[in-house]
Formats: structure tokens, sequence, C-alpha cells
């Protein structure tokens, strides 16, 4: 599913609702190419089967 | 003794000390004079504690000669990463911000250090929050690589990394997130060492991006000179929650120079995908000399580990939990780049927060069974090596095509290392050689969890064989710049 842009009015309401962090619109905008280039990564984990019940933290490498 | 303590090692240095053919004072005050010397144009300090150091000198010294030495580090002089508390010192961690931070504390690692006797000289410069892999810093001046003028000693640590190659001082420690001691470490031709995560505590750091894949590590120009500090800084604390309780090896007893029966893989993928074909020569040059010390290399394949390093991406959301009071109070002091970076992480879902907790169990697993395979693995530690202060990009060969490409030196840096600090595996970094134009390449090794004494060992059968320790950088005097 294609998902709509982000901008620069999300970002700044999201912040200002959601963590009480207020930025200008400006400083919104330049963040938008940090937040979609780590969805881009993100993506990468869809590939793995997490589902199962083993957290990390019983995984003793020793 | 020589004319000047410096050139030596940390291990030969002591051995003075301890037969009391050198002076723990004058020592110290080669250090300050050294420092006099080079800062100006090297600036891989924040803050110095002459007149304290000093006294603390003058104290070992007299420790000393009534009979009480404490050991190798007893009087000897190190570098602290100013994120690492050392009490009744500023601890800014290279932020604005924080240039009030008095610690009361000692940080478990430096508690550790002062009890062996060895004595602080200041708190080295770093990346703001240890959160990029350059040596520049917006607030306290850029830290300057002593291999190239004007180029990059690599970061977070990049000022203790610096310290070490200047020969300011013979020890460092820096900090670990993602490659942070390594980085520097192989673009400024020493030997970085990132321990097993819980190997040493790190209560009393400041954290970096990355919280639960922090270290401290030992900076040193020899794998013995590291070793002698791990085995001083490693152990369980019960005040840090990461901690591990096991035993700690006296690592210099594990050093060798034959690597007969050593099984050493060596990556078919990722590691060697996308690099400056001079670091790829270099590496693979460091690796014949495994072979020819009686190691047996085969290639190994770790599946999916370049999707699987996408978790580093969501881990750094837990930063959050530090940086998020500071970002409410002074936004404005945070570098645009750096605080644009933190608020894009507001929006990693949690869903890929706790993904990512998962696909790092993947990740120790896909590597622990290659180690059924080999004991260790060798890789270039750095894709590419120092480049100038003001370069944002470099040029690497992609493996696959033959073509060469133009990318961040940013995503670059730290591509090698924090595969690393995801798993939590041990990873050191020694010298491997050096570019045409005189830049030293960082060649890695990574071994199983706790087996950090087969890495040294083999670190240190190559490092005594190739001796590239022994190169002097060239810009450590004002002369030498100004020439």
């Amino acid at each position: 599913m294609e998902r709509e842009p982000l901008t620069p009015y999300f970002v700044q309401e999201y912040l200002k609702r959601m963590v009480d962090i207020d930025i200008s619109l400006e400083e919104a905008a330049a963040i938008i190419p940090n937040i979609e280039g780590n969805r881009a990564i993100l993506a990468s984990l869809d590939k793995f089967d997490v589902q199962e019940g083993r957290p990390a933290s019983l995984y003793n490498p020793a | 003794m020589t004319t000047d303590p410096l050139d030596l090692t940390a291990l030969e240095l002591a051995g003075l000390i301890e037969r009391r053919a050198a002076s723990p004072f004058e020592v110290m005050r080669a250090v300050q004079r050294r420092l006099d010397e080079t800062e100006p144009f090297l600036n891989a300090f924040i803050s110095r504690r002459d007149d304290e150091a000093l006294e603390e000198a003058r104290a070992a010294e007299a420790e000393i000669t009534a009979g009480r030495y404490r050991g190798p580090l007893h009087g000897m002089p190190v570098a602290i990463k100013d994120n690492i508390a050392v009490a009744g010192t500023i601890t800014t961690a290279g932020a604005k911000f924080l240039n009030e931070n008095l610690t009361p504390e000692d940080a478990e690692a430096i508690l550790r250090l002062k009890t062996a006797g060895a004595i602080v000289v200041g708190k080295t410069n770093m990346f703001e929050l240890a959160v990029g892999n350059r040596s520049i810093n917006p607030h306290y001046g850029d830290a300057h690589n002593p291999w190239g003028a004007n180029h990059d000693a690599g970061g977070s640590s990049g000022g203790s990394a610096i310290a070490v190659a200047a020969r300011q001082v013979p020890l460092a420690l820096g900090t670990d997130a993602a490659g942070s001691v390594r980085m520097p470490a192989s673009v400024s031709g020493i030997v970085g060492l990132k321990q097993t995560q819980g190997r040493v505590s790190v209560r009393g750091i400041v954290a970096s991006q990355n919280v639960t894949v922090d270290h401290i590590g030992p900076m040193a120009r020899t794998v013995a000179d590291a070793a002698l500090l791990l085995e001083t800084i490693a152990g369980h604390d019960p005040s840090c929650p990461t901690s591990a309780d096991c035993p700690v090896p006296t690592y210099r007893a594990a050093l060798r120079e034959d690597l007969s029966g050593l099984r050493v893989g060596v990556p078919a993928n990722y590691f060697f995908d996308l690099l400056d074909p001079e670091v790829e020569s270099g590496v693979r040059a460091a690796i014949r000399v495994l072979e020819e010390l009686g190691a047996a290399t085969q290639l190994v394949h770790i599946p999916d580990l370049e999707d699987l390093m996408a978790a580093r991406t969501a881990l750094s959301a837990e930063g959050l939990a530090l940086h998020d009071p500071w970002l409410r109070a002074h936004p404005e002091l945070y570098g645009n780049e750096l605080r644009r970076r933190l608020l894009a992480n507001y929006f990693i879902p949690s869903r890929d927060l706790a993904r990512a907790n998962r696909v790092r169990r993947i990740l120790k697993e896909r590597f622990a069974a290659v180690f059924e395979k080999v004991d260790l693995i060798a890789a270039p530690t750095t894709p590419i090596v120092s480049f100038p202060l003001d370069a944002t990009t470099a040029a690497v060969r992609v493996s696959k095509t033959g073509e060469i490409v133009e990318r961040p030196t940013s995503v670059l840096m730290m591509r090698l290392t924090s595969p690393g600090n995801v798993s939590g595996l041990p990873a050191i970094t020694v010298p491997g050689g050096f570019t045409p134009a005189g830049l030293p390449i960082g060649f890695q090794l990574f071994a199983r969890p706790f087996e950090e004494e087969l890495m040294l060992g083999a670190a240190h059968a190559y490092e005594q064989a190739t001796r590239w320790y022994t190169r002097v950088p060239p810009h450590v005097t004002p002369a030498a710049v100004t020439a």
C-alpha cells in the first residue's frame, strides 16, 4: 500500500502532541529525510520471522 | 632509559618504572610537555588535569620508592574519553550543555584503573554525545589525525585515538556502541578493543544513542598493552545491569606468536562487499600473514547480514531515554544534524524496536553457526582510511560489479564494526599496513563471546610479525606540521 508522504505539519504536530516537543515547520521539514531514511532501512526487518516466543534475553551466547 | 619515555609502549615503560629506572613524576612532566607542543594542532583533549596528575605522579613515585609497587599500571599516564566519569572532572560527552557537568564519582572502569595506580592525564575530545563516527566537534573544536594534515581521526573516540597515535600517552579508554573505539583506532593506526558485552562495566558513562550495545574499550599502541588494560578494567560489577559475572583471565598470558591449529574465517559476504581497494589489498595481505603464521583460513558466509544490521537503526530509539529531557530543555544546544537525527528517532515505531531485539538474537545465532566452523573471523575494520576533515563522502569499490561509487563516510565508517555491537561479540582492530599515501589501514578480528584470549593471541602474533605499530605518525610535532 502506498503511504502518503510525511508533511512538516504532521511531524510538528506529532512531536508536540505525543512527546511535548515544540519545533518550527522549517525544522520539521529538515527532519523528514531522516525519518524516511530510517523507514527504508527498517523495511529490511520484514523478512525475518520474529513471531516465535524466544526473546533475545533468553539467548546465552556463552 | 631512552630520551623520550613516550616513545615506549606501556609495558616497556612499566618495566622501567618498576625497576625505578623511570620516574612517574618525570614521565608525567614529559606527557604534559608533549601536550603543550602538540595540542595546539591536534586538539585531542577537552580538559587536562595537569596539577592533579603531577601530584598523583609524585605520590605514585613515593609509593614505589617505599616498596609498595602495585603493578604495571602504577604511575602510568592514561587518557579518558570525555563521556566516562572521572571523579572531580567535568564530563562533557562533547556536548555544549554538559560543560558544567561535574561528575562526583568515578566510573567503575576508572576506579579499577586508579586502584592499579594509573593516573588520568585528562579527558579526550569526541563526537558530540558519541553519536557520530568523525573526530569533528562543533563545540570543542575538531580533533586532527596525526597521520594526515587536516584529516579526520574517526570517532566517536577520536581524541583518545589521537592521544595514543601521537604518543601523547601510552594508553587510553574510549567507548564503542557501533565501533567508536575501533573506527578511530583503525584510521589512526593503533589497537582498539571491544571486548564481549558485559565483560567491562559501563556504569559511569554518558551512553550514546544505542544504550544496550555500548561498551568501554581499551586503546593502545600494542596488543599486549591493550590486554593489560583489559585485564585491569574487566570484571563483574553488581551495580551494572549488563555486567557479566565470570572470571577474568590474565589476557597477557594468552599472547602467542605461532598460530598453528587456529581456524580463521574470511567472510564471503558483507565485509568485503564495499571497500576502498587499498584497504582490501591491505587486509588480504594481513590474512596471508595469519596463514604464514600457521592459521588455516576458510571462506565463511553469514546469511542475511546486510538486512540483519537494520536492527541497529531501530535500536537508535533507545537513546531517547537519555536524550529526551535534554531535547526538551536545550534543543538549541545540540548541533543541527545531531538534533534532527535524534528527533527522527521519535518516529521509529515501538513495533520496530521490538522486532530489532528479536533480530539481534537471530544475528547472534548466525554468528554462532559460523563459529562452529572457525575460531576467529578476519575482516577490515573500516572500509575506508582517514579522509579530510571537510569531506562527507568517500570512494569505495562494489565487489560484485567492480564499480567505484561515492558513499557517505558516516554510513561507511561503522558498517564493519557495528555487527560486533549488535551481536555483542568481542572484536579487536590492529594496524594492518598503510596506503601508498601513508594512511593506516585497520585489520579486525572477531571471536566467540568471552574468547578474547584467542583473539588477542592472534592479533599479537600478526602485530609482532608485521610491526606496523613501530611507525611514527608525521604530524606529531609543530615543526612537522609547518613543514
